[in-house]
C-alpha cells in the first residue's frame, strides 16, 4: 500500500513538474517578447521623439488649431504624448505575442478576441477626436456670433453647443465599442434632449423681449422712401 | 471673370462693330433706366470737358440696348450681370477684370468703373476720376469721397491707416470701389491674374491699391465728391468686417516682402478739392457699442488670447473698467491690436474667419472712443484727428515688423 501511495505521489509531482516544465518556455518567451518589444519601443520612443521635436511638432499643431491637444498631454507636449502612445503600443503588442506563445487556447483567443477588438478602439478614438475638434470649431462660432449679436447669454449657447456635439461623439464612440448597449441610447437621449431642452428655454425666456422688439419693429416698419437713415449717423463701410 | 465665351454673340458683334476706343467707362451700380440716361448724359458732358477728344465707351450689365449719343457709344454685356450683382469684393474684383479684359480686346488707353450709387455722380464726378489718367498719365486713381464725420469709419478707422502704414502711400480711400486704371496697369492686373488661374478669385479690391504702390505704378486721388454709404446693419457687423478685413490682411500676407523695406509714408498727388460736410455735429450716444465691447472683453478672453499679447490684454481690462463718458481707446493701443490681428491671420492660431469676426467688439469699442472724443467738434478737426491716428500707425509699425518676424519671441 505504502509503494501505492508513493508511486501516485511520484506520479502527481512529475504531472506538475511536467506542466510546470511545459510553462517555462512560454514564461520565458513572453518576459524575452516584453523585453524585445520594450527595448524596440524604447528605440521608437527616441527616434520619434527626436523626429518630432526637430519637426516643431508641438509648435505645428498649435499652428493647425490643434491647441487643445497640448492641454490634454503629458507636460503640455503633444509630441511627448505621441512617443508614449507608441512606446505603450508596442509594449502591449510584444506582451499579446508572448501570452500567444502559452499556445493554449485561451490566451490564443484572448489575443485573438484583442486584435480583434483593436480596430474599435481605433475607430472610438477617431470619432472622439474629431468630435472634440468638431464641439470646439462650433462651439467659439456659436460664442463669437453670439457676442456679435449683442447676446447676454453667449457663453451659455456656446457651452451647451461644445457639450451637444460632445455628449453625441463619446454616445457614438461607446455604441462602436459595444458598451453599455440600450443604456447608451437611453442616457444619449436623455442628456441631449435635456441640452436641447435647457438652450431652447434659456434662448426663449431671455430673447423674449428682442423677439417682441423685433416683430414690433416689423409691424410698425416705416415705408421704404421714409430716410431710415437719418436715425443713424454711424456709416461702416 | 467673364471669359470671352460667356459674352453673347450681339455683344461680341457690337465690340467688333466698335472696333477701337480710348476710354472705357464701365457702370456697375445699382440702376434704373432713368438714371441710366442721366449717368449718360453725366458721362458726355464729363468727356466733352477733357482737352483732347476721345471715343468713350460705357459698359453695363444691362440687357436692354440704350441708344448712344455723340461720341459715347454703349456696350451691354448681360453676362456681366451675375458678377456685379454678388455683394462681396471678390466678385467686384471679378467684375474688374472682365472689364480689363474687354479694355484690352478694344484697345482703350484708359478704364474707369463706377460701382457707387449713381444718385451722387455727377459730370464733375466723372470728369475728376478719368482725368488723370487720360490726361495727366497717372496708371490709377483712387477716389476721395466727402461724407458725414462719422461715414465711411471702417475706411478711416482701419483702411486707409493701415494701408499707409505699411505700403507707404496717403491714399484716403485703398478700397474704392470707383477707379479709374491706365491700359498699362489693367494689363499688368491681368498678367498677375493669369499667372495663377485659381488665384483670379482669390484677389479682390484691396489688391488694387496695394498692387500699384508695390509693383511702382503712378497712383493719384481725386475728390470726386459726395458718396452714400449703405446703413449699418448691427446685427451682421460682424461679416462687413469679414469682407473688408479678409482681403486686407491676405494682402499683408502676400506682400510682406514690400511693406517690410517701407519706411514713413509719401502722399500722392490729389485731384480736386474736398466738399465739407455741415450740419452733423451732434454728439452721439455710444452705449450700444461700449456694452457690445464689455459683453466681448467679457466672453471672448479665450480668442484675443491667441492673437494679444498680455500687455494689450491689459490694457483692454484698464479700458473696460472706464466710465463710459470717459471711455477712450488709445491710438497706440489700436494699431498694435490690427497689427496682432493682422499677424493672426497670418499663423493661423484660429479660424481667419473666427478671427476677424472676433474683432468686431473692439472695433466698436475703437468707434465709440473716436466718437466721444470728437464729440461735437466739426469736419476738420475730425480730419485732424484721423491724420494723428494714421501717424500712431506709423509710429507702431516697428511693432508689427518685429512681430511678424519673430512671432514666437516673448511679447509683454
Amino acid at each position: 500500500m505504502w509503494d501505492q501511495v508513493q508511486q501516485a505521489l511520484n506520479q502527481s509531482m512529475i504531472r506538475v513538474l511536467n506542466e510546470f516544465a511545459s510553462l517555462v518556455p512560454g514564461v520565458v518567451a513572453l518576459a524575452l517578447a516584453v523585453a524585445f518589444a520594450t527595448l524596440l519601443a524604447g528605440v521608437l520612443y527616441f527616434l520619434l521623439r527626436r523626429t518630432l521635436v526637430g519637426v516643431e511638432f508641438d509648435e505645428r499643431l498649435a499652428r493647425w488649431g490643434f491647441r487643445s491637444l497640448a492641454d490634454w498631454s503629458p507636460s503640455r507636449s503633444p509630441s511627448l504624448m505621441a512617443a508614449r502612445i507608441v512606446f505603450w503600443g508596442v509594449v502591449l503588442i510584444g506582451f499579446l505575442i508572448g501570452l500567444a506563445a502559452f499556445d493554449s487556447t485561451l490566451t490564443s483567443q484572448l489575443v485573438f478576441q484583442l486584435f480583434n477588438y483593436l480596430p474599435k478602439v481605433i475607430a472610438a478614438a477617431i470619432v472622439l477626436l474629431v468630435g472634440t475638434v468638431i464641439a470646439r470649431f462650433l462651439a467659439r462660432s456659436v460664442l463669437i456670433g453670439a457676442v456679435n449679436m449683442n447676446l447676454q447669454y453667449a457663453r451659455l449657447l456656446s457651452a451647451g453647443m461644445k457639450w451637444m456635439i460632445v455628449v453625441l461623439a463619446v454616445a457614438m464612440a461607446l455604441e462602436n465599442l459595444g458598451i453599455g448597449g440600450g443604456i447608451v441610447h437611453l442616457a444619449f437621449g436623455i442628456l441631449f434632449g435635456g441640452i436641447v431642452f435647457a438652450l431652447a428655454l434659456a434662448v426663449g425666456l431671455g430673447s423674449k423681449e428682442l423677439v417682441s422688439r423685433s416683430l414690433e419693429r416689423e409691424a410698425n416698419r416705416r415705408p421704404p422712401e421714409m430716410p431710415v437713415e437719418a436715425e443713424e449717423p454711424f456709416r461702416h463701410l | 471673370m467673364l471669359e470671352l465665351t460667356e459674352i453673347s454673340p450681339t455683344a461680341r458683334e457690337r465690340i467688333e462693330e466698335i472696333g477701337v476706343a480710348d476710354l472705357m467707362i464701365g457702370i456697375f451700380s445699382p440702376i434704373t433706366p432713368d438714371q441710366f440716361e442721366t449717368a449718360m448724359n453725366a458721362v458726355c458732358e464729363s468727356v466733352g470737358r477733357l482737352y483732347t477728344h476721345v471715343r468713350t465707351v460705357v459698359v453695363h450689365a444691362g440687357d436692354e440696348p440704350v441708344s448712344a449719343r455723340n461720341d459715347v457709344r454703349i456696350l451691354s454685356v448681360p453676362a456681366l450681370k451675375q458678377d456685379t450683382q454678388a455683394d462681396s469684393a471678390h466678385a467686384l474684383m471679378s467684375t474688374f477684370h472682365s472689364l480689363f479684359g474687354l479694355a484690352e480686346l478694344l484697345h482703350t488707353r484708359a478704364a474707369a468703373v463706377i460701382v457707387s450709387r449713381l444718385e451722387t455722380v455727377t459730370p464733375q464726378w466723372i470728369y475728376r476720376l478719368i482725368r488723370p489718367v487720360v490726361e495727366l498719365d497717372f496708371d490709377l486713381v483712387t477716389p476721395c469721397y466727402s461724407h458725414a464725420r462719422f461715414e465711411g469709419l471702417l475706411n478711416s478707422g482701419v483702411v486707409s491707416p493701415f494701408t499707409r502704414a505699411l505700403y507707404g502711400k496717403q491714399i484716403q480711400h485703398p478700397l474704392g470701389p470707383d477707379f479709374a486704371f491706365s491700359k498699362k496697369f489693367g494689363a499688368h492686373m491681368l498678367s498677375k491674374a493669369g499667372k495663377n488661374r485659381n488665384g483670379v478669385l482669390g484677389r479682390s479690391l484691396a489688391s488694387i491699391s496695394v498692387d500699384a504702390a508695390c509693383d511702382g505704378f503712378e497712383i493719384c486721388q481725386a475728390h470726386v465728391g459726395e458718396r452714400r454709404y449703405p446703413p449699418p446693419d448691427w446685427l451682421n457687423q460682424s461679416s462687413v468686417l469679414t469682407h473688408v478685413l479678409d482681403p486686407v490682411f491676405h494682402e499683408v500676407e502676400v506682400h510682406a516682402p514690400y511693406w517690410q523695406r517701407v519706411r514713413g509714408s509719401q502722399p500722392v498727388p490729389t485731384f480736386g478739392e474736398g466738399t465739407v460736410f455741415q450740419g452733423d455735429s451732434e454728439a452721439l450716444d455710444v452705449r450700444r457699442m461700449i456694452e457690445s465691447f464689455h459683453l466681448g472683453y467679457r466672453n471672448l478672453q479665450e480668442v484675443w488670447g491667441v492673437v494679444l499679447p498680455p500687455g494689450t490684454l491689459l490694457e483692454l481690462s484698464k479700458l473696460v473698467r472706464l466710465a463710459p463718458d470717459q471711455f477712450r481707446m488709445p491710438d497706440r493701443l489700436w494699431a498694435r491690436i490690427l497689427y496682432d490681428f493682422a499677424l493672426g491671420y497670418r499663423l493661423r492660431n484660429i479660424t481667419q474667419d473666427h478671427l476677424i469676426r472676433a474683432m468686431t467688439p473692439l472695433y466698436l469699442a475703437w468707434v465709440a472712443s473716436y466718437a466721444l472724443e470728437l464729440g461735437t467738434a466739426d469736419f476738420r478737426v475730425a480730419e485732424q484727428r484721423l491724420e494723428q491716428l494714421a501717424l500712431a500707425f506709423e509710429a507702431a509699425k516697428p511693432y508689427v515688423l518685429s512681430r511678424w518676424r519673430w512671432p514666437d519671441r516673448f511679447n509683454p
